[in-house]
């Protein structure tokens, strides 16, 4: 077999390797990504303006959770941060900061920061 | 051989769309993937998939392996024709090997990785349904 065939047959060996690599990979969601995880189920099955929580670990402190909304009018966000507080201590997601963020716009804002107790 | 223009768009086709296909299941019906939680994207339809049928829940779960599957065999026999020049049975073992030793070593890499029965029928059948799609190169 000629060089430039086995470097392109390796090539694609590795393109491939790389994608199949990256896709199978699973990330086991236990404790604090099964708390999330249910806080998450929770809210979704009562507001239907909520999109989705997440940790904010990238540009905050691991104590803080990003909860995705979308702006609605006549929505009271401190009352919903605090009814967010109520279920994530449900959940054993005690102290946390809540930022309750617009998921419409880019970046998203934040309407509402709150500590839990 | 073919055309170069005809050789082009059966790459396209058989290669590079079946890659688009599965990596659009993979990140925007999959829940719960490294790629998306990393970027904190998250889409409704990953939360659904729990309830969705058996066979959509088939294309969520297995449609992504399927195609990469089908994806890799179809590149393997392109290139097969293009430069390498082996006999397709020996490419079709070639390929099966490596699919089913790509699914069997996931048995020994838990957690981070999970091996199912199906997940191993899904690449046979990509492999299977490629050769059989793309025989008339």
């Amino acid at each position: 077999m000629k060089l430039k065939t086995s470097l392109i047959l390796s090539l694609t060996l590795l393109f491939y390797s790389i994608i199949y690599l990256a896709t199978s990979k699973v990330v086991p969601c236990e404790v604090d990504c099964a708390k999330t995880y249910g806080l998450d189920t929770t809210l979704r099955n009562k507001y239907n303006y909520f999109y989705g929580v997440f940790r904010c670990a990238r540009t905050y402190s691991t104590d803080t959770l990003c909860i995705y909304v979308k702006d609605t009018t006549g929505i009271n966000w401190d009352l919903f941060s605090d009814t967010v507080c109520m279920y994530a201590k449900s959940v054993g997601l005690s102290r946390q900061t809540l930022l309750i963020m617009n998921n419409g716009v880019l970046p998203p804002d934040t309407l509402a920061r709150k500590q839990c107790p | 051989m073919k055309s170069g223009k005809s050789l082009f768009f059966k790459i396209l086709l058989h290669v590079f769309l079946p890659l688009l296909v599965g990596f659009f299941i993979y990140i925007f019906y999959r829940p719960n993937v490294w790629i998306t939680r990393f970027l904190n994207w998250k889409f409704n339809e990953q939360l659904k998939a729990e309830s969705y049928s058996i066979i959509t829940r088939w294309i969520i779960y297995s449609g992504p392996d399927f195609c990469w599957a089908y994806s890799f065999t179809s590149a393997i026999f392109i290139l097969n024709h293009l430069y390498i020049r082996m006999s397709q049975r020996f490419m079709f073992a070639f390929v099966l090997v490596i699919l089913m030793v790509s699914e069997i070593i996931q048995l020994f890499l838990k957690p981070y990785f999970t091996f199912s029965m199906s997940d191993l029928i899904t690449v046979i059948a990509g492999c299977i349904f490629s050769i059989m799609s793309i025989k008339n190169l």
